[in-house]
């Protein structure tokens, strides 16, 4: 599992990378930014969510989130902050349940 | 009572002499060979392996003060990284190599792990929006492949080659380490840092790293291409930091300025260059209001200065842009005033140019008036349900404050009178 999950993080990552520099636009980066603020914001108050454990990786509306939460409660309730915040288009969830 | 003669018992000194012999003539000078091979030859020829080694991949040098060996362990002390320049880029109390077999006289061993040991490293973006160590961690040219032979017609150069592989682990640990990171925006130190580096061909990736900063907590995350075209992305979080670590050491650090905050910082390398990327910033349980930015707000306004309140509310939402920080929204609510603010802070020396819609009263207005025209004092106006506008030009530490009509309500600002009613969503 966890090396599943560490094969999706390295395949967003180097999705995200490539496209960081090559594909998107100074505009598209800044707003793909803006919003990856804005879902670390809102993360901030999910209880069993500790935002400094969690990466975001936004590309064009698309949000990946990866690192470890307490339970699958506090992922769902990550993954439904993140829907919430202006601009998000979709979110992938790649939380670590600890518990599990 | 006869006495019968006993045998003479071999003599006990031939074969102690022999094994004196032995002990003189083999084991101890093996034992010297051995020794000094392991504690002289060795590491010198480790050290200097390594050094040419990396000499070899990189746009710099390495230099090690000292190194020592073990059956399948290679610690190198006092270990140096300079870029081409022979600046210092980084440096580590020591490092750790664990290898696959003896590190000298089998063959070439393999690295199966890298431990960095108290590692301080130093990364300055430079102008053209790339971190000096790129630079340093970029192939040398004189790696780069050979110009291809033109046969027959065809003259398409092939692609370029990756850059040079360095031989290293997947993943290198990171214990106790400093990073400091110089910026236009923020020169953040982080200290403490327990990190696990993934090493890939074109470029280092950071895994979400737990650090301090500031007096409080920090994670980073990132990765650093090898080489101009490879990119870079930072993601910096901050948790309970210090105001006064913050801007000691400052214009500000004399200024009467206290609270914790927390915030986000993500910056990517945009497509010409420049850093671009956003953030947030919350202060709490701070005193905030005299900085020079808001000092200039109130004496436009005849206030005196609320120097001593505490802010109860300090949230900053912002945008990097290639040559600007524009600030999406700032609120500030105290019990005495409430500012409501955005703009753009010029990295160009740092001119301002910020808009502050303030209000007396912790309270939001009743309706949405504007004022056509300003005129000092303002300040009866913002008591009522008149809304001015307060345009901050000059620089951070000289701000230069003037009113003008406030004809337009943005959205932010009706989600800040929103906050005030305590039915904000954001």
């Amino acid at each position: 599992m966890k090396r599943l999950a560490l094969l999706a993080l390295l395949v967003a990552a180097g999705c995200t990378g490539s496209g960081t520099t090559t594909a998107r636009t100074d505009d598209e980066l800044v707003e793909d930014q803006a919003i990856a603020a804005e879902v670390n914001r809102a993360l901030s108050r999910v209880e069993g969510v500790d935002r400094l454990k969690i990466q975001i990786e936004v590309v064009r509306g698309i949000v990946s989130l990866t690192g470890p939460v307490s339970d699958e409660a506090s992922a769902k309730a990550a993954c439904a902050a993140a829907r919430r915040v202006d601009g998000v288009k979709g979110v992938r969830d790649l939380l670590e349940r600890v518990d599990h | 009572m006869s006495t019968q003669k006993k045998p003479a018992p071999p003599p006990a000194s031939r074969p102690s002499r022999w094994r004196r012999k032995l002990v003189l003539f083999v084991v101890l000078p093996v034992a010297a060979f051995l020794a000094f091979f392991k504690w002289v030859v060795a590491p010198m020829v480790v050290r200097q392996g390594v050094m040419a080694a990396v000499a070899a991949r990189i746009c710099g040098r390495v230099e090690i003060r000292s190194a020592s060996i073990g059956f399948r362990e290679v610690e190198l002390r006092g270990v140096s990284l300079f870029d081409a320049t022979g600046r210092v880029a980084g440096t580590a109390d020591a490092v750790v190599l664990r290898t696959d077999r003896f590190p000298v006289g089998f063959g070439t061993p393999s690295i199966e792990s890298i431990l960095l040991i108290r590692p301080d490293i130093l990364m300055t973006l430079e102008p053209d929006g790339e971190f000096d160590l790129q630079r340093v961690l970029a192939a040398p040219p004189s790696t780069a492949a050979p110009a291809p032979e033109v046969s027959g017609s065809s003259n398409t150069a092939p692609p370029p080659p990756p850059p040079t592989s360095l031989f290293l682990p997947e993943k290198i640990a990171v214990e106790d380490g400093t990073l400091r990171l110089v910026t236009p925006l923020v020169s953040p130190t982080f200290s403490g840092l327990d990190a696990t580096l993934v090493v890939e061909a074109r470029r280092f990736t950071l895994e979400n790293a737990a650090a301090r900063t500031f007096g409080g907590r920090a994670s980073i995350s990132g990765w650093l291409g090898r080489g101009s075209e490879e990119g870079w992305s930072v993601k910096v979080n901050v948790a309970d930091a210090d105001v006064v670590e913050l801007v000691r050491g400052t214009k500000l650090e004399g200024h009467r300025l206290a609270g914790r905050l927390d915030g986000y910082l993500t910056l990517v390398r945009g497509s010409t260059g420049a850093a671009v990327g956003a953030g947030w910033l919350d202060a709490r349980d701070g005193r905030l209001l005299d900085l020079p930015v808001f000092l200039s707000v109130f004496n436009i306004l005849q206030l005196n200065s609320p120097g001593e309140s505490f802010v109860k509310t300090c949230r900053t939402d912002f945008h990097v842009l290639a040559d600007r920080l524009h600030v999406e929204r700032w609120y500030v609510i105290t019990d005495g005033i409430c500012l409501f603010g955005d703009g753009d802070i010029l990295f160009d020396g740092q001119r301002l140019d910020l808009d502050f819609v303030p209000r007396l009263s912790p309270e939001p207005p009743e309706g949405y008036e504007t004022l056509a025209e300003a005129e000092q004092p303002v300040a009866d106006f913002i008591r009522k349900n008149v809304l001015v506008s307060v345009d901050v030009t000059g620089t951070w530490m000289a701000p230069v404050a003037e009113t003008t009509p406030l004809r337009v309500i943005t959205k932010p600002l009706k989600d800040f009178f929103g906050l005030l009613k305590g039915k904000g969503s954001r």
